[in-house]
């Protein structure tokens, strides 16, 4: 590695590959930070395997300047030999981004026999950064939450894709993302069995949304056939159900659910139990914002797009000069987004820097696309949204900070003394100080604010972030 | 769970080559390319670890090195994310 780069890309999953792609062939140096071991994200972890190569989408898919699904983007994905200039540098994590774009950056060393150590720490300067640091799920938390056995969906989707290992023989899956779906066809194919899939979100409020497509019937009509594939499957299918309790001594035994009204609030007495051995739940996205927010770019809250998201102008740049955004960080729309987000990006980094990116109008056409697949984002994300009367309803004894083991108990008293921003009632409950640093439990407390407050999301304020935003051992620094 | 002879891994899913694992001093078997949670849950392991206060047992609960509630000791270095560490043969894991 070197200590300068004209591009630096944090993160190579969809955006961050789209972005690399369309970077490569002008002789610039381009690095591409990911801290999984293998490039792909989320989305395409599979595809992708550990390699000394690179991955590229197909030239052709942004072409015909039309909405890109998530299936042709993962089709048209292909290993190439690693393009001259592009350095790829995997389980390394970005702790901070300081002025002029100095970064720095824990790299491990190896954890095979003999081969251990605690990392070390370099400096790096980019002419260029671009951010496409993705999405996480976020969370109703719900008693019971932390019991081994119970994970994200995305954690159990992962599971599967990425080592061939079921979550579980029996998984009952829960929350309102579409995600579910998804999940409860995948455990079928590789002959695990799905409890049910209780959705939390009624039909009749899914019906009430289709309107919001647009330009992507494409995507309901995926969303279909995925139903009809559970239904042919006889998978026990129910919407409006919650999860309300995860029982167990040490390990999850039972789940008890509750239906909900049309408001969605549980009905007393609907009350049923399943006993799955793995409970697999989500209630949503959450752009991964930590390093753009550490770095000072400027947020803007749409709950449509998934709450606090990187502010970006046309040209994709942040209010930080020479620091880019891209992909879920500024709206989660799914991959369609990232992958014309990526591009633009890179295309007008490329254009900052007198070079020629693609066809004449290249620039227009992609922002067009983007404008198009940014269309998804409100449909996805008020399907996933959870009525804040839930958030106001969590018992006192469930945990809401799982790191600090801080109870909503906790946190109605702190609300109740007058801790009303993000930020005081952080201090005041230890919520968010923990080893994921908030990133589970900070967009849970946002939501129990507005909810017990009454406050708007600028009153609550916006998410701060310092560097490291990772954890990094003291001996990292050391060893520097 | 700890106690199942069979394995949670999907039969006819491409792996690497096989590898042994030392998982609290008993010896484990993985592939290459699985990551270390993925490898102790198709054993049956879930509690990777204990939280400080209240004494409850966590597990996997992300999967993609967002939660660190997956930490373990890998090699004598502890708080290690399993679901981001790809075994090795001859691995030290320690849970708990």
């Amino acid at each position: 590695m070197k200590q300068a780069y004209d591009v630096v890309i944090v993160g190579s999953g969809v955006a961050g590959i789209a972005a690399a792609n369309t970077l490569a062939g002008h002789g610039l140096e381009i690095l591409v930070i990911d801290e999984n071991p293998q490039a792909g994200g989320q989305i395409l972890r599979q595809h992708c395997r550990v390699t000394d190569g690179f991955w590229e989408f197909d030239p052709r898919l942004d072409r015909s300047g039309r909405t890109v699904s998530t299936q042709r983007i993962v089709q048209s994905l292909r290993p190439v030999r690693r393009p001259k200039g592009i350095t790829c540098v995997h389980q390394a994590r970005v702790l901070g981004i300081f002025p002029d774009r100095q970064l720095l950056v824990h790299v491990p060393d190896s954890l095979g026999p003999g081969g251990s150590g605690p990392g070390h720490v370099l400096g790096i300067d980019a002419g260029y950064l671009l951010l496409a640091t993705g999405a996480r799920e976020r969370f109703l938390p719900f008693k019971g939450w932390t019991l081994p056995g119970v994970m994200s969906l995305g954690a159990a989707q992962i599971l599967m894709k990425s080592a061939g290992v079921l979550p579980a023989r029996h998984t009952l899956i829960a929350g309102t993302s579409p995600l579910q779906m998804v999940l409860a066809l995948e455990i079928l194919k590789n002959k695990g069995n799905v409890t049910a899939v209780l959705d939390e979100t009624h039909f009749a409020k899914k019906l009430g949304l289709l309107p919001l497509l647009k330009h992507h019937w494409v995507l309901a009509g995926e969303g279909a056939m995925q139903m009809l594939g559970l239904m042919i499957r006889k998978v026990r299918f129910r919407q409006g159900v919650r999860v309300m309790e995860a029982r167990g001594k040490n390990e999850l035994s039972t789940v008890v659910t509750a239906d909900l009204d049309k408001k969605g609030n549980p009905i007393s007495g609907s009350f049923q139990i399943y006993s799955p051995e793995a409970l697999a739940v989500g209630h949503g996205f959450c752009p991964n914002i930590e390093l753009p927010v550490q770095a000072g770019c400027a947020l803007d809250y749409d709950a449509d797009r998934g709450g606090w998201v990187v502010r970006v102008d046309h040209a994709l740049e942040t209010s930080v000069a020479a620091v880019y955004a891209a992909g879920e960080i500024t709206g989660i729309a799914g991959a369609g987004k990232s992958f014309v987000e990526g591009k633009l990006a890179a295309v007008s980094i490329l254009e900052k820097l007198g070079k020629t990116p693609g066809p004449d109008r290249y620039a227009q056409k992609l922002v067009r696309m983007q404008k198009q697949q940014l269309g998804y984002a409100s449909f996805l994300n008020q399907l996933c949204q959870v009525p804040s009367s839930a958030y106001e309803a969590i018992d006192d004894d469930v945990l809401i900070c799982r790191c600090e083991e801080i109870s909503m108990g906790e946190i109605r008293k702190q609300i109740a003394k007058g801790f009303g921003t993000t930020g005081s009632l952080k201090k005041a409950t230890r919520c968010g100080m923990g080893r994921c640093q908030g990133r589970i439990c900070q967009p849970v407390l946002f939501d129990i604010l507005l909810a017990l407050t009454g406050q708007t999301p600028d009153q609550t304020g916006s998410p701060s972030c310092r560097a490291p935003v990772k954890n990094v051992p003291m001996a990292a620094f050391l060893e520097s | 769970m700890n106690n199942r002879d069979t394995d949670l891994r999907i039969a006819w899913a491409n792996r690497g080559q096989k590898i042994t694992l030392q998982v609290d001093g008993n010896p484990c078997t993985a592939y290459e390319g699985e990551t270390v949670h993925a490898a102790l849950l198709a054993k049956g392991i879930r509690a990777l670890r204990i939280a400080g206060k209240t004494g409850e047992l966590r597990g996997i609960f992300c999967g993609m090195g967002i939660c660190y509630e997956c930490r373990v000791t890998i090699n004598g270095v502890p708080d290690q994310l399993a679901c981001m560490t790809l075994a090795t043969d001859g691995m030290q894991i320690e849970t708990r």
